[in-house]
């Protein structure tokens, strides 16, 4: 198996390129990741997961973590071995690359976070049919060198992760009325005291009459229509 | 020709460094896993019990706790028994059905006398939040203690709310709005009941 | 516990527990390939029998290959399931893809770039996780792996139908394509929660 030099070279050593080199152009793909091209907003990427499990902040914390997780090492592997993959395969390779990673993931949170492997269930395993990574392998990893390719799947992760915190924030609060319910800095808005044994780090004394669609399936759709709704005229009042 | 070797190549040299890194991954993880599995059911059933002096305590000194002070007879699965220094202080049971929208595990504790409640726990289910999910909270499961499991003639029963002023010691309050979700509890009650009524008779506990 | 019976399943994969509107899975081609009946319809159908057949297979790989104590061989393997259910959907896709070229041209261009995403439309791996996790017999598995296929299509055919007269409406710019086919979508999963408890799984 014969490697290729990369396509910049011209002989001369200055045509390689350099750390500096690799990290602006990561730095680019780390802005467009979270903004010009968000994944959810722009690309429609990773709809799924947005919607399943945005319920919880707490849930939608963890599985931007996997993501982001996945995406920066899953496009690391990939743009290491970006010259030596047969063409044929390369489809085949993203998602075994993919998945592998994946299950790392799983295989920890269940070690070491074994309630919110069952509360996040199949959707962590889901995440290698998230199209965001094999997206993200295909159109960037397989061009570019390592570095960049982290940042840039740095930068998507991001992006996801942003959506489904901001989904998600809505989504708890109008629907259950507490904010990281489940973990120790939850935040309850409820007039009465909580039961003792849950968890929280602050109860705020109002009561709000929760809105059980939000928690429930079309609440989430809802949710995303409106947000791309408002995300959508912001980007053409700019583009003005 | 020499394409298509190097495909197979690749992808046999890639598949074998996946599945030993993962294979290793897993061998090392496996014992806290099954350890946090086991912990779930552990922790659900010293609550139910009321086993004192669980508060604060790390999962190897709860999993200790109940060693010694829980056991399940031979004969009998889904049954855990509470004892202290020999003598029986309360006995728990499974209490596993479908649910609205999927399976509902539960567990009953009853009294020395095998028939006053000590405490219900409903400790896996994905009913609708907020209404059929509150069988898993507190406030609900709090009802059922002192209550009894069965009477001559019936065991216990959720009642719609509003429709029995006074409830019977072998009745209580259901959801408003979550009839479904409670009739299927009802389900899971009877059976789980008349399971352990049927496994109790001709054994001295 | 008694496990549901065969049409049970089928029919609560299909209403009541919709694999696309109430588990969320196979937004991505629903998002993307819903504007026209036809397609959505061929679609539909290419999923249905791929969910359906790749359930079969992925369920005798857990129980007769991962699972230590359902296996022929005697190790626990079950953290391979993820790499080992994809790998056969990717493939029964490549076989899929074959067939329709064969078969029909016009549905194969048609479809184009769709027809290899199926692999990665997380409404069948997550179907084939989802029969797992329930514990559902080889039987109730393919029942499963059917009524997710085919609500995953009733759902993808009703929006393109609803899209194609959308057309003639006044929709807002900046909802765009997506922003739109999500407000549908939430509508269509409130009436399908009416479903609920018409079929109790």
């Amino acid at each position: 198996m014969s490697i290729e030099p990369p396509k910049t070279c011209t002989g001369s050593c200055a045509s390689c390129p350099s750390l500096q080199d690799d990290l602006k152009k990561g730095r680019l793909a780390l802005r467009a990741g979270i903004f010009q091209e968000n994944p959810v907003f722009c690309q429609i990427l990773g709809v799924c997961s947005a919607l399943a499990v945005t319920s919880k902040v707490a849930n939608a914390v963890v599985m931007g973590a996997a993501v982001t997780f996945t995406a920066i090492l899953g496009n690391a592997m990939i743009a290491a071995m970006r010259n030596i993959i047969p063409r044929r395969i390369r489809l085949m390779v993203e998602v075994i690359v993919i998945a592998f990673f994946v299950i790392v993931f799983d295989q920890l949170l269940k070690a070491y976070w074994f309630d919110m492997s069952r509360e996040l269930g199949p959707y962590v395993g889901l995440i290698i049919t998230n199209c965001i990574l094999m997206g993200r392998a295909e159109a960037y990893a397989l061009q570019n060198r390592v570095l960049p390719s982290m940042m840039d799947g740095l930068g998507n992760g991001l992006g996801y992760s942003a959506v489904l915190l901001i989904v998600a924030v809505i989504r708890e609060l109008s629907g259950s009325g507490t904010l990281l319910a489940g973990t120790p800095l939850a935040i309850i808005l409820s007039a009465q005291p909580v039961s003792s044994g849950t968890p929280h780090l602050l109860r705020i004394p109002i009561d709000i009459a929760p809105a059980q669609l939000m928690i429930m399936a079309p609440g989430a759709f809802f949710t995303i229509g409106v947000l791309i709704y408002i995300f959508g005229a912001f980007r053409k009042q700019e583009a003005k | 020709m020499k394409e298509t070797v190097k495909t197979w190549l690749f992808l046999l040299v890639l598949s074998l460094i996946v599945s030993v890194t993962l294979t290793a991954v897993s061998a090392g993880l496996k014992g806290r896993i099954e350890q946090n599995l086991r912990m779930v059911k552990v922790r659900s059933v010293l609550e139910v019990l009321n086993v004192p002096d669980r508060d604060g305590k790390t999962d190897a000194q709860l999993l200790a706790l109940y060693d010694a002070k829980v056991t399940t007879p031979a004969d009998m699965q889904g049954v855990y028994v509470y004892q202290e220094n020999g003598q029986l202080e309360a006995i728990a049971f499974d209490a596993v059905g479908k649910g609205l929208w999927d399976t509902i595990k539960g567990l009953i504790a009853v009294e020395r006398d095998g028939q006053t409640i000590r405490g219900v726990r409903f400790y896996e289910q994905v009913e609708t939040p907020g209404l059929g999910g509150e069988i898993g909270t507190p406030a609900f499961e709090r009802q059922f203690v002192g209550k009894k499991i069965a009477a001559a003639d019936h065991v216990l029963q959720i009642i719609k709310p509003g429709v029995k002023p006074v409830l019977s010691d072998t009745e209580v309050h259901g959801i408003t709005g979550a009839t479904l979700t409670c009739d299927a509890v009802n389900i899971i009650l009877k059976q789980a009941i008349e399971r352990f009524q049927q496994s109790r008779k001709g054994q001295s506990l | 516990m008694d496990s549901p019976a065969f049409w049970v399943i089928l029919l609560a994969a299909i209403f009541t527990n919709n694999i696309l509107l109430s588990n969320f899975l196979g937004m991505c081609s629903f998002l993307a390939v819903s504007k026209r009946v036809e397609t959505a319809v061929g679609l539909g159908l290419a999923v249905v029998f791929v969910c359906t057949c790749t359930s079969a297979l992925n369920w005798i790989i857990y129980y007769k290959l991962l699972n230590p104590e359902t296996s022929w061989i005697g190790l626990d393997l079950r953290f391979l399931s993820f790499i080992l259910f994809i790998a056969v959907i990717a493939a029964f896709v490549q076989f899929v893809e074959m067939v329709i070229e064969k078969v029909s041209q016009t549905l194969y261009l048609a479809l184009g770039i769709f027809l290899p995403l199926i692999t990665v439309n997380c409404a069948i791996l997550g179907a084939c996780l989802l029969l797992i996790i329930r514990q559902y017999d080889f039987v109730r598995s393919i029942a499963y792996g059917l009524g997710s296929g085919l609500g995953w299509m009733l759902a993808i055919v009703v929006i393109a139908g609803i899209r194609e007269r959308l057309r003639f409406s006044h929709v807002p710019a900046a909802l765009g394509q997506t922003g739109i086919v999500m407000i549908i979508t939430g509508i269509m999963a409130m009436a399908f929660i009416g479903f609920a408890g018409m079929i109790s799984l």
